[in-house]
């Protein structure tokens, strides 16, 4: 290459190298972004499913209570049990996604549950609810008030295990916060190298045309001047150029040419 | 001539070169410390500064004449480009860093003052300390002197640079070719960092420790790897070797190489580093007894030692600090700002006064009054027996007067917004002569980071025209009038 080609040419590249740079850490940024945000997403979405599906489990476990103790409904003593089994499933389930960090939260979460199972557990051993159910009221020697015991026995520990669900799903969510702050971290570091790179591209730019006008477009206007007064007046062809360059090699061609005519025989 | 904007570029160019060079060695660093998260803002500062750098080189040819006219162009456009360039790295690395606070980092770094605005300063990755320690190292050497080393036209033409870079006073001292000053003042300078770096090493501190506070005592920045500055490392043997080193850092650059070559003209000799080391113990003896006396350190011996390392990291102006000074008495605190306000030796890479027009004024005083006793004499000012001449002592009161309204307009302005006037007073002092930090609100156990943003640019100029020495940088806005 020569003079004039290799700086154009070296001007354009520049340009192009932080097009490209900027550009490649914007991708690179924003696929982090990308991934964290996904990443974010999926880990809310376990974790309202799974803060559901346990209170799912254990609204049908009460439901199920409240019809065979306080309605002394007694078809619905195997659904006491089979939903509480429901429950821990779901309680397992949540625990084997959770962070280990989670763990205690947990157990208080199975202690309460297990309270509220024992409180079903010795009522339907006592099978008082089907003997009363048998018996003509005037023979019930046994009074069972099934709306204080679920009062009393049952319901404490239900608000109990109701907030111990809600501490775990509130501690899923706040493990999402160093997740969204590195988000926040990331959007900052694909935005300033950007901005960066633009402020230089800029400055690139400015300098190319301010060096491309005082080293390529001026020598060739003054030359162009400068030889259209030497033909038109006679007057020896006198130019300035500040280049070491094709346009210094030209300048001094046409002096040769305009004022030693004869060089050219 | 005129003035000839692409050779400014160009030579701009080249400092940047030097900037993106050492943003490499930080990207290194930074990648040795199993790749800290300053290794990609580092390195893509890097190569940023790189292409800015190269691209005015590739369009301008070299020259082998640079006129005065040039020369401070090229100094005060090196140094606000290098400063605007700095702050890529800690602006891509986030954390403290707002726009704001990433140039008033830069600045402080490129100007070796030292002021910072970082709150928890260990928390910085080592890539981004090391480059914090580069720009006063870069600073302190006089961004313009590495470009000189690699100009080959140093030797032919007529250089002016040295003009702005150092003082007036400094540069008439000098009786060598501009290459040669460069010459010198980079070998003093690598060998004092070398041999800082070795015996603060040897003392205790970990290789990276070392190599930054070496760098930061040799260049009077007083840019810390800790937040605590010294006192973290609690060592009476570190304190003395970077007290040696503020001490000679403070001396005029040529007075060390004619010391070291055994010319007549040494440190022994010179009035100017006699007066210096001579207010260096008068102010340390002082602060040293008003804090005994105060009841402040439990012995004289305590506090002679702290007041003689505050004494002399505020007058060499680097800012190490190893006790917060706002718990000492006024008396010291007035002390220290004078201090602040003289600063050490021309021709050395500390700010402010300096200490040369200090005793010029001193002498012109008392000429002044012996003049009127003996109103036919004629009394000479002198300098190690010198007369020095009418333009040189009017130019001396000028930048006395100069430097004293920089001060007024910065306390004026801290004051405006918001600064107590103990803070802003001492941040205008600070930073106009480069110290670093003040008292109040800006003591050296506190920083610049609550200061509202207004009042941190302003600052910012301060520490640039101080720098410059005042005119350096006032001169650019008329360069069109010039003749």
């Amino acid at each position: 290459m020569t003079g004039i080609r290799k700086r154009v040419t070296a001007g354009f590249f520049s340009i192009v190298v932080l097009l490209f740079f900027s550009g490649l850490v914007s991708l690179y940024e924003l696929n982090h972004m990308s991934t964290d945000i996904e990443s974010i997403l999926a880990g809310n979405r376990r974790s309202i499913e799974l803060s559901e599906s346990m209170l799912d489990a254990i609204r049908a476990n009460d439901r199920a209570v409240i019809s065979y103790a306080v309605l002394q409904d007694t078809l619905y003593a195997d659904s006491c049990r089979t939903s509480y089994e429901a429950f821990k499933a779901k309680v397992a389930q949540a625990r084997s996604d959770s962070n280990k960090s989670a763990a205690v939260l947990f157990d208080s979460l199975e202690s309460y549950a297990s309270l509220m199972n024992m409180a079903v557990v010795q009522l339907l051993d006592s099978h008082v609810i089907e003997q009363q159910s048998i018996m003509p009221d005037s023979l019930n020697l046994i009074a069972f008030d099934g709306r204080e015991w679920y009062d009393e026995a049952y319901l404490p520990a239900y608000n109990e295990t109701s907030s111990a669900i809600l501490r775990v799903v509130s501690d899923a969510r706040t493990s999402l916060t160093p997740r969204a702050e590195r988000l926040s971290r990331n959007a900052y570091r694909a935005v300033t190298p950007v901005f960066i790179s633009l402020v230089v591209m800029i400055a690139i730019l400015l300098m190319f045309y301010y060096f491309v006008n005082i080293y390529i477009i001026k020598p060739i206007i003054s030359m162009n001047k400068s030889l259209g007064d030497s033909i038109r007046y006679k007057i020896p062809f006198m130019t300035k150029t500040e280049c070491r360059d094709e346009m210094q090699e030209l300048k001094e061609k046409i002096e040769s040419v305009i004022n030693n005519p004869k060089s050219l025989k | 001539m005129d003035l000839r904007f692409s050779i400014v570029v160009r030579y701009i160019g080249f400092v940047q070169l030097v900037l993106a060079a050492f943003m490499l060695l930080s990207a290194g660093i930074a990648y040795a410390n199993n790749i800290d998260t300053s290794y990609s803002p580092l390195l893509l500062s890097s190569l940023l500064t790189l292409v800015l750098g190269c691209f005015p080189m590739i369009f301008v040819p070299s020259t082998d004449r640079i006129s005065q006219k040039e020369g401070y162009c090229i100094v005060v456009g090196a140094w606000v480009v290098s400063s605007i360039v700095g702050m890529f790295p800690y602006l891509m690395w986030g954390g403290e860093f707002s726009v704001i606070n990433a140039w008033f980092e830069s600045v402080s770094g490129f100007t070796t003052t030292g002021a910072s605005i970082l709150n928890d300063i260990e928390a910085l990755p080592r890539g981004l300390l090391f480059w914090r320690m580069s720009t006063c190292f870069i600073g302190g050497v006089g961004v313009i002197m590495f470009a000189l080393v690699i100009l080959p036209s140093i030797g032919k033409s007529k250089m002016m640079l040295s003009n702005v870079e150092l003082s007036s006073l400094a540069k008439d001292n000098f009786n060598y070719r501009t290459q040669t000053v460069v010459r010198i003042i980079l070998t003093i300078f690598l060998v004092l960092t070398a041999l800082a770096t070795i015996a603060l090493k040897l003392s205790g501190m970990c290789w990276f420790d070392a190599v930054c506070h070496a760098m930061a005592a040799t260049a009077t920045c007083g840019f810390g790897t800790k937040n605590t500055s010294i006192a973290y490392f609690n060592s009476p043997l570190i304190e003395w070797i970077l007290m040696a080193t503020m001490v000679i850092s403070g001396i005029h650059y040529g007075l060390i190489y004619a010391t070291c070559t055994g010319k007549h003209n040494n440190i022994f000799r010179s009035e100017v580093t006699k007066f210096y080391f001579g207010i260096i113990a008068s102010a340390a003896a002082l602060i040293g007894v008003s804090l005994w006396l105060a009841d402040i350190y439990p012995n004289l011996f305590t506090s002679l030692h702290h007041a003689l390392f505050h004494t002399v990291s505020i007058i060499t102006t680097t800012g190490f600090a190893t006790a917060d000074c706002n718990e000492w008495t006024s008396f010291a605190i007035l002390i220290l700002i004078f201090c602040s306000i003289v600063c050490a030796c021309a021709g050395s890479t500390s700010g402010g006064l300096k200490i040369d027009r200090l005793l010029l004024a001193v002498k012109m005083m008392r000429n002044r009054l012996r003049r009127q006793q003996h109103p036919a004499a004629i009394f000479r000012t002198k300098i190690d027996g010198i007369p020095q001449d009418r333009d040189m002592l009017n130019t001396v009161m000028v930048y006395i007067v100069a430097f004293m309204m920089l001060i007024l307009i910065g306390t004026f302005l801290n004051t405006l917004f918001g600064a107590d006037l103990m803070t802003g007073f001492s941040a205008a002092v600070a930073c106009a002569s480069n110290v670093g930090p003040g008292f109040g609100d800006i003591g050296t156990m506190d920083n610049y980071s609550a200061m509202p943003v207004i009042t941190k640019a302003n600052l910012t100029f301060l520490m640039l025209f101080g720098r410059l020495e005042i005119f350096g940088l006032i001169q650019l806005f008329f360069i069109r009038w010039w003749r």
